[in-house]
């Protein structure tokens, strides 16, 4: 399977918008998983739907420091689409959030805006080449302290969630410091442009 | 009206693909077919063949500078200069320049060499390879949709269908180097056909193994390009997957008292007849017209296959078609030479046009 990659253009007027970018190729052992756990659920995954079930075969994340930078990146993957025609949308993008500040952030986007209380905050899209293309590829956007946050929920609560109260509470105040966090740089940023 | 575009290809230097390429481009010119010869060889063997060189020297020193640095050079050039510099016949090299460099394209196109009413050539230059650099450096390009790098691969197969479209080519023969690098593997999937010229060797039997394995390889590159590009992006290229027309031995020593039925000594008998079935194992069908039908012999059956001696030479000496040397003004010491042997000199004419109808029924099957 084809790899698509995130072009280095993502690196936007000189200024490091997009702080670093990774990508990977789902493992063997994870789709397996991914297709036992879907099966249990009575849905099927099988060689006839399986580029069309499972979307994040290859995936791409982007990170930022800033949540206000967002509006570039979020330009640069749509021109891609809607300029370029290079990539299609498979569907349209979403936003995972449990902020409401941030729903209304993400509102001023062509996104569905999703709010879990569990969640964090992250956009995902996925594109494919072409419409009649088996290959998909997912790429997140989220700011570096959301990423700290995925990184240490897919610790504890993957591939089965934890059990442990303590845990579930700490990562809930995990993801509200985080929040904070993305928060206070967008102020830093304001105050230092004036 | 589209050109057909073909290749003449071989993985071995030395086999007189040269010689061979002038004349069927001259018989199919006798024909009444409008036929514009490509030097895309960095060798120029095809450019010096056909052209004197007093006049190849005036057609490159011009350019020079435009070679060095197009954009820079354009920029200090008068628009009158420039014009009357796109007047004259320019290498191969100074069309694809601007691309190359990634600048604007030439607005006019200059015209191709006239070698007469029907036969135009556009002139090699040496400084190809720095376009072939080009293509291998942005080749991984192509996967992600770059505008840039799809230009740099398509770029020879457009000014094909450019020129013809101003001149009315039916044909646009592309001569290449014997080798299966960056450049000739756009060569060889940009045109419609190719021909492969063999001299009756093992060097042509491995030739032939090599570009079996090349070929497979580059469509399996080329279908995993147009999963990835959109529609328009995807049109840049050709529709189908260049085929094999069909190979000719070529330069064989002509040997008639072995009862064989070419006519050729032992050894190269041997490998002659090896060439056929090495083409039906590492050529894939697919990217091939019928074995049945190109396989039973050369093109042109036994028209061409024999050495011609030191016709091509003195052909190449006077820029002209052995065929007509008989009939042209020469120099003192050659005229009882061409005299003496100038019913040999006029029946190759049958020989390459029965070979040029036999390539004109093949590309038709295109």
């Amino acid at each position: 399977m084809k790899y698509i990659g995130v072009h280095p253009d993502l690196i936007v007027n000189g200024h490091q918008i997009v702080h670093s970018f990774k990508s990977r190729l789902k493992d063997r052992e994870h789709l397996r998983a991914k297709i036992l756990r879907k099966a249990e659920l009575g849905r099927e995954i099988n060689a006839q739907n399986l580029f069309t079930k499972v979307t994040d075969l290859a995936g791409v994340r982007i990170l930022h420091l800033f949540q206000e930078n967002f509006a570039e990146i979020d330009a640069i993957i749509r021109r891609k689409v809607t300029e370029d025609g290079d990539w299609i949308f498979d569907e349209r993008p979403k936003a995972y959030t449990w902020d409401p500040e941030a729903v209304t952030f993400f509102q001023r986007f062509d996104l569905d805006v999703s709010e879990k209380t569990t969640s964090y905050t992250s956009v995902h899209y996925l594109v494919r080449p072409r419409t009649d293309s088996p290959l998909c590829c997912e790429i997140q956007v989220r700011t570096l302290f959301e990423e700290i946050w995925g990184e240490v929920d897919h610790q504890i609560n993957y591939p089965v969630p934890t059990d442990n109260v303590a845990l579930y509470e700490q990562i809930k105040v995990l993801s509200k410091i985080v929040g904070a966090g993305s928060r206070l740089l967008d102020s830093l940023k304001r105050v230092q442009n004036g | 009206m589209k050109p057909d575009i073909v290749t003449i290809f071989n993985n071995k230097g030395g086999v007189g693909k040269t010689t061979l390429t002038y004349h069927l481009a001259h018989a199919l010119g006798d024909l009444d077919k409008k036929v514009l010869l490509i030097d895309l060889d960095p060798q120029c063997n095809l450019t010096i063949f056909s052209l004197p060189m007093e006049t190849i020297h005036d057609i490159w020193v011009a350019e020079d500078d435009f070679i060095e640095d197009f954009a820079a050079t354009r920029s200090k050039t008068s628009n009158s200069d420039f014009q009357s510099l796109l007047r004259k016949p320019r290498s191969i090299h100074f069309d694809l320049k601007p691309t190359e460099d990634g600048t604007a394209e030439l607005e006019s196109l200059p015209p191709p060499v006239m070698l007469n009413n029907n036969v135009h050539l556009i002139p090699g230059r040496l400084t190809l390879h720095l376009f072939e650099a080009k293509i291998g450096e942005r080749w991984s390009g192509i996967y992600q949709g770059d505008p840039l790098a799809i230009r740099t691969a398509t770029r020879v197969r457009q000014l094909a269908y450019d020129y013809a479209a101003y001149h009315g080519y039916h044909l646009v023969i592309f001569d290449t180097s014997p080798s299966l690098g960056a450049l000739n593997r756009h060569l060889l999937t940009l045109a419609d056909g190719f021909l492969i010229p063999c001299s009756p060797d093992l060097f042509s039997v491995y030739g032939i193994r090599n570009i079996g394995g090349a070929l497979r390889l580059w469509r399996k590159q080329f279908d995993s390009i147009f999963h990835l590009l959109s529609d328009t992006k995807r049109s840049q290229f050709p529709e189908k997957f260049v085929k094999l027309i069909g190979y000719t031995i070529y330069n064989a020593k002509r040997y008639s008292g072995l009862g064989n039925d070419l006519d050729l000594a032992k050894a190269h008998f041997h490998y002659a007849q090896q060439i056929p079935g090495t083409i039906a194992k590492f050529v894939d069908p697919e990217n091939s017209l019928p074995f049945t039908e190109i396989l039973s012999g050369s093109i042109g059956n036994k028209a061409v296959i024999h050495s011609h001696n030191t016709f091509p030479s003195m052909s190449q000496k006077y820029h002209k078609p052995m065929w007509l040397l008989p009939d042209i003004n020469l120099e003192v010491e050659d005229r009882s030479t061409v005299a003496g042997n100038q019913n040999k000199y006029r029946e190759t004419q049958g020989a390459y046009l029965a070979f040029a109808r036999d390539f004109l029924d093949r590309v038709a099957q295109l």
